[in-house]
C-alpha cells in the first residue's frame, strides 16, 4: 500500500512536468515574433540663455557674461531586434556670447550609434564625426571623429529616479591637441513632486587623458553638480531653471577654473 | 642692424606660432565644455516623451483571405506568420 503510495506520487510528478512543459511549448509558439517597425524620425533639442561667472574658463581671467545656446538633434531611430535599436543623428550647438565673442563656438555632428538592452541596462556604442568651430561657425578649427561605449539605466524608487551613466570615449582629430580619452560618470536625479514639477540634480564627474600634441600628458578632471526646478509644460517640452557649480583640476596648472552658471533652459521634442 | 631685424623677424614668427597653438587649444577647450552641456541636455531630454514620426507609412492590415475551406485558411495563415 505505501509502495503503491509512493509510485503514485512519482507519477503524478512527472505528469506534472509533462503538463508544465506542454504548457510552455504553448507559450514558445504563441510568443509573438519580431517585425521590425519602419524607422522614425524626430527633432530633439534644447534653448537656454545662461550666466556664467567664468566666460572663458580660465583662472586668472574670469569674466562674467551671459549666452545663449540652443543644441538640436534631428534623429533616426529603429529596432533591428526587440532589445537591439540603432540611432543616426545630426546635431548642431552653438554658444553665443553677449559680450566674450572670443568665446563664441560651435559644434556641428554626424553620427550613428547601436544600443542593446540586457538585464534592464542599456549598453551603446557609437561613433560621431563633428566639426569644431571658432565662433558661431565662423572658421573651421578641427575635424575629429569619437569613438564611445557607454552603459546605464533608469532605477524608479516612488516618486524619484535615478538614471546613472558612465561613458568612456577616444576623440581621433586632425588637430594633436584635440586627441585624447575621456570618461564620464553622470547620475541624473529627478524628485516628482506633482506631475508637472520636479526638483532636478546632475552630479557629474569627467576624466581627461590627452595624448597628443602640446597637451600631451595632460591629465584634467571636472567635478560639476546642477540643482534645479523643472516644470512639465507637456510630455514632450519642459522647463528647467538649474544653477550648476563645476571646478576642475589638472596636472596643468593654468588649466585650473571654478565656475558658476544660472539660467532656464527649455527641453523639448518633436 | 640686419642682425636686430632677425632677431624680431623671429620674435615675430614666434609669437604669431604661439598666439595660433594658444587658439586651437582654446577651441579644444570650448568644444570640451561644450560636449559637457551636451551630455547634461542628454540627461534632461531623455525623461521627456519622444513623439515618433515613421519614415514610411503604415502598412494597412491585410485583407482577410478568400475562404476556400475555413480550416485549411486559418491553418495557413498561422504558419505564413
Amino acid at each position: 500500500m505505501r509502495g503503491s503510495r509512493t509510485l503514485l506520487q512519482v507519477f503524478g510528478f512527472f505528469s506534472a512536468s509533462a503538463a508544465f512543459a506542454a504548457e510552455l511549448d504553448v507559450i514558445e509558439l504563441k510568443k509573438p515574433e519580431f517585425v521590425p517597425t519602419a524607422p522614425s524620425w524626430s527633432v530633439v533639442g534644447s534653448l537656454s540663455p545662461t550666466y556664467t561667472e567664468n566666460a572663458l574658463f580660465s583662472r586668472d581671467d574670469r569674466r562674467r557674461d551671459f549666452f545663449y545656446e540652443p543644441d538640436v538633434s534631428l534623429r533616426l531611430d529603429g529596432s533591428l531586434s526587440p532589445d537591439l535599436s540603432y540611432r543616426i543623428f545630426a546635431r548642431t550647438q552653438y554658444e553665443a556670447f553677449a559680450t566674450e565673442h572670443d568665446g563664441n563656438a560651435a559644434i556641428a555632428r554626424l553620427g550613428a550609434r547601436l544600443t542593446q538592452n540586457l538585464y534592464g541596462w542599456r549598453f551603446t556604442g557609437q561613433y560621431e564625426n563633428r566639426y569644431d568651430f571658432d565662433g558661431v561657425y565662423r572658421n573651421l578649427a578641427f575635424i575629429s571623429n569619437d569613438v564611445s561605449g557607454s552603459v546605464g539605466r533608469d532605477f524608479q524608487f516612488g516618486n524619484v529616479i535615478l538614471s546613472p551613466l558612465a561613458l568612456l570615449t577616444y576623440r581621433f582629430s586632425d588637430l594633436a591637441e584635440a586627441r585624447r580619452w575621456r570618461f564620464d560618470a553622470v547620475l541624473g536625479i529627478e524628485v516628482k513632486l506633482d506631475p508637472k514639477w520636479s526638483i532636478v540634480s546632475t552630479p557629474f564627474i569627467e576624466a581627461f587623458w590627452f595624448t597628443d600634441g602640446l597637451n600631451a600628458g595632460r591629465q584634467d578632471q571636472i567635478y560639476s553638480v546642477s540643482l534645479g526646478l523643472k516644470y512639465n509644460i507637456a510630455s514632450n517640452i519642459s522647463l528647467t531653471t538649474n544653477v550648476i557649480y563645476e571646478a576642475r583640476t589638472s596636472n596643468v596648472p593654468l588649466r585650473h577654473y571654478t565656475d558658476v552658471q544660472i539660467g532656464p533652459r527649455l527641453d523639448f521634442a518633436f | 642692424m640686419k642682425r636686430f631685424i632677425a632677431v624680431a623677424g623671429a620674435a615675430i614668427v614666434f609669437s604669431c606660432m604661439a598666439s595660433a597653438a594658444s587658439a586651437q587649444r582654446d577651441s579644444v577647450e570650448r568644444g570640451t565644455r561644450m560636449d559637457t552641456d551636451a551630455l547634461r541636455d542628454d540627461v534632461r531630454t531623455n525623461r521627456l516623451q519622444i513623439p515618433t514620426h515613421p519614415l514610411a507609412a503604415e502598412q494597412p492590415p491585410q485583407p482577410a483571405p478568400s475562404s476556400k475551406g475555413k480550416a485549411k485558411s486559418k491553418k495557413g495563415g498561422e504558419s505564413s506568420q
